[in-house]
């Protein structure tokens, strides 16, 4: 007698079939992975063709894998990021995995591997949440590994956290060069993760007298977030002898902390012929997209900008011009 | 070493200073010292980061497990465990009481820290004051909360269930020794059955103060969330007012943003009990360089805030802000203009200005925030403090007025039939001195009504006046008697919507804005259901208008 469900499922048994089917093909493409009489990239396929790792014989054996020093590492890190569903929810599978991490001794890309299945784990993990503090010890011990790919990651997902000690090891890596870890321009980034990290003296100091051109452009672009820096935003929005992209990410800056007086200097650049066109074409684009400027309120300068166009203008000016009318037809 | 003051300590590093709190446990007075490093105010928490101003009050309140917990550090104790979010200082917290008797009243706050960090129970070495790298010694909020629950013996029992629900779900986010230490803390206590409740002492309520009023900051001038500019005792006098401080960059959800969404309940609540028209709302900005008008209005608008005459947001200039520092002892510290640290504080001022009430640190209570204003609400209005009290208080004064009014008699017929023009009064034809005293009652109405409305913010009835008054000045002038009655409507519009209460405004408002928000969903929606109507009635796959 047909009951509900097959009424509601009119293709059961095909679903049915292929279900096993694919069930048939997994273990079979797991097989063939653990099979060390197939070749590198046939195992590596294999593993690819299996999908997820659901069953605990399959996980068993993929972990014992990934654990074995004697292994090929190319299939040991396979074999571990094939496996993040199942550490993610076993303890011990988390400090095994630390401990790979940890190893200086293992290879890079095997501890990449490593990284990030904890790193997803952290995200998504309830039973990581016990082994939190450890997995912070870990990152913090990176810091001065000497897998730079390594170091870079960790230190990125310690700020993320707003990590006191990547925090102070940046901040004294601005402060002293030969004590940083990484380039000053990156060290900047990362601390922007944490307004509250205090960094803001140091930045400022680093746009009056930065070590590079790009150390320039981080702190200016930062010092966004701190009302303090206006005065020094606009002197450098205003001084011709800077470099254009440097003035644009200070106009950039200046808009989040006072849009009037952004909106201001940038008309006046934008209206002077004697200016980089780039850096006018950057400031007109950056203009079209201020809250604080309204076209209806300013006619005079709509109308310079007009006669500027007709009177010969860069392609890409025109473009932004364009742009900047339809912008400006909108908001009415 | 010698025993140093605060002020000295200004800009040392933290090593420095972690002697200095070493020093003064053996000291005499060293115990107060230490107790003054965790007010956020303290001068050697200027221009720290806000994790080695948190470092130097973990490591203070770390120490009371050695010294004793002084009773005036107890409101930092709890205030860090409900709303702490720095690892390192809650799980000082969690450990300096155990530098004190054992109290019914810090179980629901361990708890409360305990569920906030059972995602993020990361590890801390209490005895040193920095953040390094590696740990030799260390131990984790959780490890810190349930020992001291442990410690607190039976006087954590009548949080059992608390427990029993917190290892329950979220048992499987911790490690195994510390669920084992919780499931020995439930045994224990299901075992040590209570038949009394366990004696709670209190410590913390309410602070009644009676400080003056804040007549020293005449010249603050607040801008709210739409830009206007008020003077700040203008603000605070003449209803009682409620002020909480926040800012839209802290990372904290359990302070700023929790407290003015407390305060958008606070709100309602007023409104609900017909008050809100009689006292003023604020929140004014820790971060007024940042806090520009349109943060703090969306801040605002985000968390529930029905902005309005009477409830709004504030930034002020930097002199302003010092002032209020100085006057209210806010508990925040800078970096600079950049706020690194800051507790929970509101205050209740009554009409005059004067700080009646503070609640500082602990997350606002509504109700108990609510209770304090309507206590001056009703001091201030002398009004009965129940709303059916209030009604029927109305419905005397209006029978009293209605039995005056009534006529008794048939003169009093006649002379309201006189008023209403029914027996012959004719229009008043103006001459001799009637022009300027009417034009002079015309002006002093316009005045009334421009000052009611600066003080409202609310200018709409001053423009009806001056409409109005535009109105009758031309029929007067081109004698056009049909200008007349739209004149006089005009100006009794005016007049009425300047008495009708703020809250009932700000409701009127608010709908209206809702409605007109809604008229382009509805017409959508119409258009669509007219739309789907005629397809269905039109053959599947057929276009409307198809030949």
């Amino acid at each position: 007698m047909p009951s509900d469900n097959d009424a509601q499922y009119p293709d059961k048994d095909r679903l049915r079939n292929e279900l096993r089917s694919r069930a048939l093909s997994h273990d079979v493409s797991l097989d063939a992975f653990l099979n060390p009489a197939n070749s590198l990239s046939v195992r590596l396929n294999a593993l690819r063709a299996a999908g997820n790792v659901e069953s605990l014989a399959a996980a068993t054996a993929l972990f014992a894998l990934a654990q074995d020093r004697n292994e090929i590492p190319d299939l040991r890190a396979a074999a571990l990021q094939r496996l993040v569903n199942v550490v993610a929810s076993n303890e011990g599978a988390i400090e095994a995995v630390l401990r790979i991490l940890a190893d200086p001794n293992e290879p890079g890309f095997l501890r990449d591997a490593a990284l990030t299945v904890l790193q997803t784990c952290d995200i998504a993990s309830r039973t990581f949440s016990a082994r939190r503090g450890e997995y912070t010890q870990a990152l913090r011990a990176l810091m001065s590994d000497r897998d730079d790919n390594l170091r870079r990651r960790a230190m990125s997902y310690l700020a993320l956290k707003g990590d006191e000690v990547i925090q102070a090891a940046l901040i004294a890596g601005l402060e002293t060069p030969r004590v940083a870890l990484v380039e000053p321009e990156l060290a900047i980034q990362l601390l922007s993760y944490d307004l509250h990290a205090n960094s803001f003296p140091i930045l400022r100091r680093i746009a009056e007298s930065p070590p590079n051109l790009r150390s320039k452009k981080e702190a200016l672009r930062n010092l966004a977030a701190d009302p303090e820096s206006a005065a020094l935003l606009e002197r450098v929005m205003l001084d011709p002898a800077e470099d254009p992209e440097v003035r644009h990410v200070s106009a950039v800056s200046l808009q989040a902390l006072d849009p009037k007086s952004a909106n201001a200097i940038a008309k006046n650049v934008i209206l002077d012929s004697r200016e980089d066109v780039g850096l006018r074409t950057a400031l007109l684009n950056t203009l079209a997209h201020s809250s604080a400027f309204k076209a209806d309120e300013d006619r005079d300068f709509v109308a310079q900008l007009a006669t500027m166009q007709s009177e010969g203008a860069s392609e890409d000016m025109r473009k932004v011009y364009r742009r900047f009318i339809g912008t400006n037809d909108n908001r009415r | 070493m010698d025993f140093v003051s605060s002020r000295s300590l200004y800009g040392h590093p933290l090593m420095r200073v972690r002697q200095a709190i070493d020093d003064a446990t053996n000291a005499p007075d060293g115990i107060q010292f230490i107790v003054g490093l965790l007010n956020e105010r303290n001068e050697v928490h200027r221009d720290r980061s806000a994790d080695h101003v948190n470092r130097i009050r973990g490591y203070a309140l770390a120490t009371f497990v050695r010294t004793g917990l002084p009773s005036e550090a107890v409101i930092h104790v709890l205030s860090e465990l409900q709303n702490g979010h720095h690892g390192y200082t809650v799980a000082a917290a969690a450990r300096a009481i155990r530098g004190s008797e054992p109290n019914a009243l810090y179980t629901p706050y361990l708890l409360a820290a305990a569920k906030r960090f059972t995602h993020a129970d990361e590890q801390y070495d209490l005895a040193r004051i920095d953040a390094h790298w590696p740990l030799i010694e260390h131990t984790t909020v959780l490890a810190e909360i349930f020992t001291t629950i442990e410690w607190m013996g039976a006087s954590a029992w009548d949080s059992l269930s608390v427990i029993e629900s917190l290892l329950s779900s979220e048992g499987d986010r911790m490690r195994e020794p510390l669920r084992h230490q919780l499931r020995e803390i439930v045994q224990r206590l299901t075992v040590d059955v209570q038949s009394e409740p366990i004696p709670r002492e209190d410590c913390c309520g309410v602070m009644v103060n009676d400080d003056g009023a804040l007549n020293t900051l005449d010249d603050i001038r607040l801008q709210d969330q739409d830009g206007g500019w008020t003077p700040f005792n203008e603000y605070v006098t003449e209803y009682p007012s409620l002020i909480v401080f926040f800012y839209t960059r802290c990372d904290n959800p359990n302070k700023c943003s929790l407290t003015v969404t407390r305060l958008a309940q606070i709100q309602r609540r007023l409104i609900e009990e017909g008050l809100a028209s009689r006292c003023n709302l604020a929140a004014i900005t820790y971060d007024p360089s940042y806090d520009l008008p349109h943060r703090l209005k969306s801040y605002g608008t985000n968390r529930g805030i029905d902005f309005s005459s009477n409830a709004r947001f504030f930034r002020t200039d930097s002199s302003g802000l010092q002032s209020l520092y100085r006057e209210l002892e806010l508990g925040v510290s800078y970096s600079g203009s950049a706020v690194m640290s800051h507790r929970i504080e509101a205050f209740v001022l009554d009409d005059r200005g004067s700080v009646k009430a503070s609640f500082n640190r602990l997350q606002l209570d509504v109700e108990e925030v609510v209770s304090v204003l309507r206590s001056q609400i009703v001091e201030r209005d002398h009004l009965p403090a129940t709303r059916s009290g209030r009604a029927a208080r109305t419905g005397v004064v209006m029978a009293g007025i209605g039995l005056a009014l009534f006529p008794k008699c048939p003169f009093c017929f006649a002379a309201y039939l006189s008023a209403f023009g029914l027996i012959g009064a004719s229009s008043i034809k103006p001459t001799g001195l009637f022009v300027p005293v009417l034009v002079g009652f015309m002006g002093l109405n316009l005045m009334l009504i421009w000052r009611s409305a600066r003080r409202r913010n609310y200018p709409t009835p001053f423009y009806v006046g001056v409409a109005g008054t535009i109105c009758l000045t031309l029929s007067l002038m081109f004698n056009e008697t049909l200008l007349r009655l739209p004149a006089v409507s005009l100006l009794l519009c005016a007049s009425a919507m300047q008495v009708v209460p703020s809250n009932l405004l700000s409701i009127l408002r608010s709908r209206t804005r809702r409605l007109v928000r809604k008229i382009p969903i509805l017409w959508t929606e119409l258009r669509a259901r007219s739309d789907g109507s005629m397809r269905s009635a039109s053959p599947r796959g057929s276009r409307l208008g198809a030949p």
